[in-house]
């Protein structure tokens, strides 16, 4: 991992903390931006870099739990939470919500370094899933609206006969649309297919065996 | 005088004339011979008519004796000539055969007379001589056999020519047989007379003018009287004032008229007292139908009349009770006709006794009511069952009012109905009122559901009574008394309405509340009807009645949610600027103390680890590596600072002191503490002394020191179960220049109440022993003193002193 291609965001009120973190990652050639305030982050445009945001509890507009609560994860960097006083209970809802680790000031360099690093990895791996999916949406919307009907019935493993007659096409128009999906979605098989519908949660509405819906 | 035989007159005519013969001849001596010789011849006629004139006057008083002796001889009676020594001279034959002796001449009256009778009879006789009178007696005569019987006795004395008494004549007449009945008589007289005088009535006589003369003895002793005092108008005198002229007067008529007498009146007895008599007068005729005589008895009935009067004067009291009621009462037979009416039943309706008999009351009842009355009424009398049925009743204007009629059986022995008894109550304007309190109920009922806001009410038991409309919509259900009970239903109302974390809390102050009778007042989180929980503010109030006893309980719901979320943002916002210094508990001030040492101690330790990055690269950016030391350099000054500014704090400058009243203080620090209060169900009570003069302190700091006080309070209570927790504040004036402040738990009081002054001394596991120093040293620093005492029964009072404002004090 090169010192360009990853992010640090600091959140705490405490200036002088913030100080202190931004100097000892710039000594551990990492990139860092500092904010006092969520708003602040908030309003920052952020680089399209894996990242970390390390991440004070008592701050003077939302407390950094609720924060973290409130937030979609896929919006920011996973979080390293720092703070004054912990205690065990916000701790343990912190991991549970998914952070990273939760450091009580004052910490150890160690633990923040290595804290800050499993954050950006797991950011990457985060990061390389949403740009995988990201990829199949965009195949996914290129198909057009018959073949978004057609897409269901073919992962619901449904014969090419039930699939027509459930949408009252012929079973050679059908397979045009088949294959047309196949190509559109670059599905090297039916498996495939299946795979990448499950990660775009297609949903499977049909059961061969019944012919009917039966969910 | 015994006038002379007619014989013995002539002879002595004839003497007489010849004495007078014998005269006329001597005085003729003197005269002529011839007519001496006429002389003569004429005294010599004289001379035989003498004689014979002696002659004829011897045979007649011969003839006389004889005549006399025969005469004594035939009287039918016995016949006795008593010499003057008291011997019988003579006797007449049936004397002498009553005797039976032949000579009597030497037989002494005394050997023949009774002994008994003798004296008496001597005495009377010599005393009858003495008088010159005749003597009449009786006495008993020896018959010749020896028995006595009785004689009366007429007897006169005899005298001789010279006047000398010479002797007794007398007859005797036998009166034995006489003196035997009269015997008898008088015993059978007195044998009447002691049963007279001795029966236990009262009997009189009077004769025919109404004298009374005869009283039997009963009579005589029970008034004390005798008969000469009674008699006349004399009875009048113990004849009671209240009946005497009535009495006299029917006596009168009586006597006129003659007619009985039957009466009844009250007489005086001996010792005063008056008692009730019968007295009943009888009249017997002669044969003409003339009143000969009254006889009167008179009985006692005094017990009787009381008795009679009694049972008058209790019928008298019953008819005025029944007459008195303010109901109309009746009776009835067990057919259900009219027995009785009372007066006053009639007063009302106007009907007549004959219009109501039997069934002629029903005219007096309300069309509309009348099959409904007379159906019920026979089912009772069918069942024998008591009942009641309103209905309306004519009064005699013609005008309707509304009656309660009640009816009740009264059953013999058997348990057959004998009869009914009854009222009719009027209930008009009870009637008039409960629709009137009805209109009023409705009116209020609407009032109270219309209003904007949420009423309930309970029993004095908790059980839910009544909720309003308001309220039934908010909950979006309806007070269902149907329920089963498991527990009571006011746990499961309050169970499905509150917040759980604010149930217990609400529970033991409605529960304490219910106990004691204290209002009710709390805030919590009440679910509304869809699932979203609000804040409320519920207060109730007991209703109690005359005699204090609670009749329900009444209570409002505010729905304060909106203010309780603006109020905690104010709050939340203030706590976070204040509590260090407000609001802290020791705990949380030192969490803040810890938080401002870390929070530069934190960036130290960064910034030396950055430090050491810096000098350790290669090459060493040294350029870096001073600045961080700089900042490690600034970060321990600022560390240090804050050290010496929580010293500052606990050293407490006088700078921000303004004048300041108690009262206020302790309201606010009651407010700020609110919901720990509640949450641990202390009542509160203040005693606070309205003119408290102001002192001159740090507002904050007086809060702070109230604020510990209170939280020791509420420590010291936690453990408080067996009763109601309490805290109560009081202040007044302490002495001429200082305040006194106190709060009082009553918790478990505490062991040393001097040392827990000092600094690092608790008895709590969490705390660190610098609360009530740091309060001991804020009021030294005011001029005040704090300190502790154990309270009776229980629990601890901390009480501080400050001296008053000087300007105030002056």
């Amino acid at each position: 991992m090169t010192q360009d291609d990853c992010i640090v965001f600091i959140v705490d009120d405490d200036q002088r903390i913030c100080e202190a973190l931004s100097e000892l990652l710039a000594a551990r050639s990492l990139a860092s931006v500092a904010f006092n305030s969520i708003a602040d982050y908030l309003a920052f445009p952020r680089p399209d870099l894996p990242g970390c945001l390390i991440l004070d509890i008592e701050l003077p507009d939302i407390n950094g739990l609720e924060f973290q609560k409130q937030t979609d994860h896929d919006q920011h960097p996973p979080i390293v939470f720092i703070t004054g006083h912990g205690d065990i209970p916000s701790s343990v809802r912190a991991i549970q919500r998914g952070a990273v680790d939760f450091l009580t000031k004052p910490f150890s360099e160690t633990e923040l370094i290595k804290s800050i690093h499993t954050a950006i990895d797991r950011d990457c791996d985060a990061r390389l899933e949403r740009a995988e999916l990201m990829t199949l949406k965009r195949r996914l919307s290129s198909l057009t609206s018959r073949e978004r009907q057609v897409l269901p019935l073919v992962v619901s493993g449904l014969l090419n006969k039930q699939a027509a007659a459930e949408l009252g096409i012929s079973e050679v128009t059908l397979q045009i649309h088949r294959s047309k999906i196949m190509h559109k979605m670059q599905a090297a098989s039916l498996a495939d297919l299946v795979r990448i519908a499950e990660r775009l949660q297609v949903p499977v509405t049909h059961s061969r065996r019944a012919g009917t819906s039966s969910k | 005088m015994k006038a002379m035989s007619p014989l013995r007159t002539y002879g002595l005519a004839i003497a007489i004339s010849g004495v007078g013969l014998l005269v006329f001849w001597l005085v003729g001596e003197q005269e002529e011979i011839t007519v001496r010789h006429t002389y003569m011849r004429l005294a010599f006629l004289a001379a035989i008519a003498i004689v014979t004139g002696f002659l004829i006057q011897k045979a007649a008083l011969d003839r006389a004796v004889c005549d006399a002796r025969e005469s004594v001889e035939r009287i039918p009676g016995l016949a006795w000539i008593v010499d003057t020594e008291g011997r019988l001279a003579k006797v007449n034959t049936s004397l002498r055969d009553y005797l039976g002796t032949g000579d009597t001449g030497n037989l002494h009256c005394r050997q023949v007379i009774h002994p008994e009778d003798f004296d008496r009879t001597a005495g009377l006789m010599s005393q009858c001589l003495e008088n010159g009178q005749e003597f009449h007696g009786a006495y008993r005569l020896r018959r010749h056999d020896g028995t006595y019987r009785w004689f009366r006795v007429a007897a006169c004395p005899r005298h001789d020519r010279n006047g000398k008494f010479n002797g007794w004549y007398g007859i005797l007449l036998d009166i034995d047989d006489q003196k035997v009945q009269e015997e008898a008589l008088r015993a059978s007289e007195h044998s009447v007379r002691s049963i007279l005088d001795n029966i236990p009535g009262m009997i009189a006589t009077a004769d025919s003018e109404g004298n009374q003369d005869y009283a039997n003895k009963t009579q005589r002793d029970y008034f004390g009287l005798d008969l000469l005092e009674l008699s006349g108008l004399g009875f009048l005198s113990i004849i009671h004032p209240d009946e005497r002229d009535s009495v006299a007067a029917a006596r009168q008529r009586c006597i006129q008229t003659g007619e009985p007498m039957d009466r009844a009146y009250r007489m005086r007895r001996h010792d005063g007292v008056y008692r009730w008599f019968h007295a009943r007068l009888e009249p017997i005729f002669d044969e003409d139908g003339k009143v000969i005589r009254w006889y009167g008895l008179f009985t006692d009935i005094d017990d009787l009349k009381r008795a009679e009067q009694a049972l008058e004067a209790k019928e008298l009291q019953l008819q005025r009770l029944i007459d008195a009621l303010p109901t109309l009462v009746w009776s009835a037979h067990p057919d259900g006709s009219t027995e009785f009416l009372s007066r006053r039943w009639l007063e009302y309706t106007g009907l007549s006794q004959e219009q109501a008999s039997d069934w002629g009351w029903i005219a007096a009842i309300h069309s509309d009511d009348r099959d409904r009355l007379v159906e019920y009424w026979r089912s009772l009398l069918a069942t024998g069952a008591p009942g009641e049925i309103e209905a309306r009743l004519r009064r005699f204007d013609g005008q309707y009012r509304w009656f309660l009629f009640q009816g009740e059986p009264v059953l013999d022995a058997s348990g057959i109905v004998i009869h009914w008894f009854g009222s009719n109550t009027d209930i008009d304007d009870r009637k008039l009122a409960e629709e009137a309190l009805r209109a009023r109920q409705y009116e209020l009922q609407q009032l109270v559901d219309t209003i904007p806001t949420l009423v309930w009410s309970v029993t004095p038991e908790g059980e839910p009574a009544y909720i309003n409309k308001q309220l039934e919509a908010y909950y979006g259900r309806k007070i269902d008394h149907s329920e089963p009970k498991e527990g009571t239903k006011l746990d499961g109302a309050l169970g499905r309405l509150m917040h759980p974390d604010d149930l217990e809390a609400v529970k033991r102050s409605l529960i304490h509340s219910l106990k004691t009778g204290e209002p009710f007042a709390m805030r919590y989180r009440n679910r509304r009807g869809d699932g979203i929980y609000r804040w409320v503010d519920n207060r109730a109030q007991p209703l109690r009645d005359d005699d204090g006893r609670i009749v329900k309980w009444y209570g409002v719901i505010i729905d304060i949610d909106d203010e309780m979320r603006a109020h905690d943002i104010v709050r939340a916002t203030q706590d976070k600027l204040s509590r260090a210094s407000q609001l802290a508990s020791l705990a949380e001030l030192s969490a803040s103390i810890a938080h401002e040492v870390n929070q530069p101690l934190a960036a130290v330790i960064t910034n030396s680890h950055a430090c050491q990055r810096w000098l350790s690269a290669d090459p060493p950016n040294l350029q870096r590596a001073r600045i961080t030391a700089e900042r490690m350099v600034r970060d321990s000054m600022a560390a240090a600072e804050v050290v010496s500014r929580i010293r500052a704090l606990f050293k407490q400058t006088a700078s921000s002191r303004t004048s300041i009243n108690l009262n206020e203080v302790i309201s606010e620090v009651r407010q700020l503490m609110f919901d720990e209060i509640i949450s641990q169900g202390i009542f509160v009570e203040t005693d606070l002394d309205a003119a408290l003069p102001p002192v001159l302190a740090d507002r904050v700091q007086m809060q702070q020191v109230l604020v510990n006080l209170v939280r020791n309070g509420i420590d010291a209570m936690k453990s408080t179960i067996d009763v109601s927790k309490s805290l109560k504040f009081g202040s007044r004036r302490h002495g001429e220049n200082a305040i006194l402040v106190d709060v009082r738990d009553n918790g478990d009081g505490i062991a040393e109440p001097e040392r827990i002054f000092d600094p690092f001394f608790t008895t709590k596991a969490g705390g660190m022993g610098m609360g009530l120093a740091i309060c001991r040293s804020i009021l030294e620093s005011h001029d005040g003193r704090l300190w502790a005492e154990n309270i009776e029964p229980r629990g601890t009072m901390f009480s501080f002193t400050l001296p008053i404002q000087s300007g105030d004090a002056a």
